[in-house]
């Protein structure tokens, strides 16, 4: 740091309190983890079935925010609704509100007797309350919105060039957008996918109410750490670490592919 | 492939207007004023903007009226842009590959095909690069190979040469010659540099305000301009007005004298900035033409020093260096011109065009 650019006292002390805040509660974590037993609490069935499951859904989530919510991120970015910022703002709803009221709201539009699930369940017997399906459902809506946001940006900071330029060499809307396009904003979708798939995997609140806590069908490793904590606390530690670890691992793994960004011209 | 473009276009509170047909072989260069409709043209030819009233033919074949739309892909054109727009994410082969790709042709002949094009613009070792490594110049010439990869029937070039340095746009002018001149479909070029459309286009077709000011040889461009944009593009000072009796009568109620005494009706002169002498007394001489003003630039050009002067009659002049010293010419200096009447070459400027037997001192070569 240079002479006289010292950073002042009133930044400095709050600063170090947040990071202090920010770091304790994990380091407490390591501090008072199980480590003699801490195999054998992840690898009990609960755990495992909790830890498939959550993997399974989280990712089939993210798959499912990602059909839906690039196509979106697009309409919203270049389509020029007529109403674009209204858009905008609902699709960060879900991302304001409470998951539990997520939840309550999942249930009135899936639920047996909702305006959607009613329908489902009456004309086909498809029921998503209370079902691995449910799970995939509450954590996609949940989640979804942290990819649109990303994708978003990373469609609107596109050059329009890119498109007009692949037209005149003769490309179709689809090879247009599969191979230039999509391509581009890989580095905002990768970080999307990275951020929607973290938020699917801490989905806990919009679970539990719209799905329930049943293990091995909706019972997802947030939920486990939370019921454990009630009967064996030093498994709440095991499981919450597996946890940070998991998403320490994805994290520093994806780095290198997704999150670099693409040399522009 | 012959290109009819009879259509205006609106954009806002810009018009552009006109009614050109471009032939196969043909290299078009379109020069104008910022704003004068020049990218506006090129972009309503490749199909990225709609044209408002009348139609583009290519091959007889309406592609834009308001009625009828033929989309950019579906048009033998090739576009190469200012800013280059090569896909970063793609080599320098897959990028030339990319035409011949999207309209259907197998990987490995695009491929093939792509690394011919390059060959022939001397840049195949490029092939494996990305664009982001490339010089400006590589750049222009893979997004010249790039569109060239597809056979256009008509080639649009926006400011190919603009963002090049010096240097670089000389090497590069010799190449698109080259290339140009063996293009069998016909090529529309904007340049903002004179030079580019005098050594390169069989044609230059100049817009001002939307619409064609003039469309014509680039040596009867530089002999015989029609607007005074164009004649300072090619640094020549130009007067309109009414001839009659061996002067040019301006809008303004001022005379130029004319060598040309037969000379009547609207009809322009041409002083050559060599030609326009700078006092900074009346002068005395015989010449018949003696303009008052005030400098309002001196700037260093070539060997010489081009002084710009305002006033009832605007001038270029080009002193000398000793001349330039002795008068000691600065911004704001009231001074005076002559131009001697066998040094204004006057033409009549017929609805048609300008005549061709042209004046005594045809520039054209």
């Amino acid at each position: 740091m240079k002479p006289g650019s010292r950073a002042p006292w009133f930044l400095v002390v709050p600063g170090v309190l947040a990071l202090a805040f920010l770091l304790a509660p994990l380091l407490a974590l390591l501090w008072r983890a199980p480590w003699g037993s801490l195999l054998e609490i992840v690898r009990s069935p609960v755990a495992l079935d909790a830890l498939r499951l959550s993997m399974i859904t989280a990712t089939a989530a993210t798959v499912l925010a990602t059909l839906l919510g690039v196509p979106l991120a697009w309409l919203i970015a270049k389509a020029q609704l007529p109403a674009t910022g209204l858009v905008r703002a609902l699709v960060l709803v879900p991302l304001l509100i409470p998951p539990v009221v997520s939840g309550v709201a999942l249930l009135s539009a899936f639920g047996r007797r909702g305006a959607v699930g009613g329908f489902l369940y009456d004309s086909f017997g498809i029921q998503l309350p209370f079902t691995t399906a449910g799970v995939v459902l509450a954590e996609a809506f949940v989640a979804m919105p942290f990819l649109v946001i990303a994708v978003e940006g990373g469609f609107r900071s596109l050059n329009a060039e890119f498109d007009e330029a692949a037209g005149t060499l003769g490309a179709s809307a689809w090879t247009s957008f599969r191979r230039v396009t999509l391509p581009l904003v890989a580095p905002a979708l990768g970080a999307g996918m990275v951020l929607c798939w973290a938020r699917a995997l801490g989905e806990f609140g919009a679970t539990i109410t719209f799905a329930g806590n049943f293990p091995g069908v909706t019972q997802t490793m947030p939920l486990a750490v939370y019921e454990a904590l009630e009967s064996d606390p030093s498994a709440a530690i095991a499981l919450s670490l597996l946890l940070i670890l998991i998403c320490v691992v994805i994290l520093v793994v994806l780095r290198g592919h997704f999150l670099r960004p693409l040399a522009s011209t | 492939m012959t290109v009819s473009a009879d259509f205006a276009l609106q954009r806002g509170a810009f018009e552009l207007r006109l009614d050109v047909t471009l032939r196969p072989g043909e290299v078009t260069a379109v020069a104008g004023p910022n704003g004068a409709g020049k990218t506006s043209l090129l972009r309503a030819l490749a199909g990225l903007e709609r044209v408002s009233e009348g139609s583009i033919r290519m091959n007889g074949t309406v592609v834009d009226s308001p009625s009828t739309f033929v989309r950019p892909r579906d048009r033998r054109i090739g576009f190469v842009f200012q800013s280059y727009v090569l896909f970063p994410h793609l080599s320098v082969l897959e990028n030339v590959a990319f035409g011949p790709r999207s309209r259907g042709t197998s990987k490995t002949r695009a491929r093939q095909h792509a690394r011919a094009v390059l060959e022939q613009l001397g840049i195949g070792w490029l092939a494996d690069r990305r664009p982001s490594t490339l010089s400006g110049g590589q750049a222009q010439r893979v997004a010249l190979a790039r569109a060239l990869a597809t056979s256009p029937g008509l080639l649009l070039l926006d400011e190919p040469l603009a963002a090049l340095d010096a240097q670089t746009k000389n090497e590069l002018r010799t190449v698109l010659g080259e290339q140009l001149r063996a293009f069998e479909g016909c090529s529309l070029m904007v340049s903002h540099d004179p030079v580019d459309a005098l050594l390169l286009a069989d044609r230059v077709l100049v817009l001002e305000d939307g619409r064609v000011a003039q469309d014509d040889t680039p040596a009867r461009i530089a002999a015989f301009p029609r607007t005074a944009y164009v004649a300072a593009l090619m640094s020549l000072n130009l007067v309109r007005g009414i001839a009659g009796g061996g002067v040019i009568t301006q809008a303004d109620g001022s005379v130029v004298h004319i060598a040309d005494h037969e000379l009547t009706g609207p009809a322009a002169a041409v002083i050559r900035p060599e030609s326009v002498v700078v006092h900074r007394q009346p002068p005395a001489g015989s010449a018949r033409n003696v303009w008052q003003g005030v400098v309002s630039l001196v700037q260093p050009w070539e060997d010489r020093t081009r002084v710009h002067v305002e006033g009832p009659t605007p001038m270029i002049a080009t002193v000398t260096a000793l001349s330039r010293t002795e008068l000691a010419l600065t911004p704001g200096m009231p001074v005076w011109m002559s131009v001697k009447a066998v040094d204004v070459r006057s033409y009549p400027l017929a609805a048609a065009g300008p005549d061709a037997s042209g004046g005594p001192h045809s520039l054209a070569p």
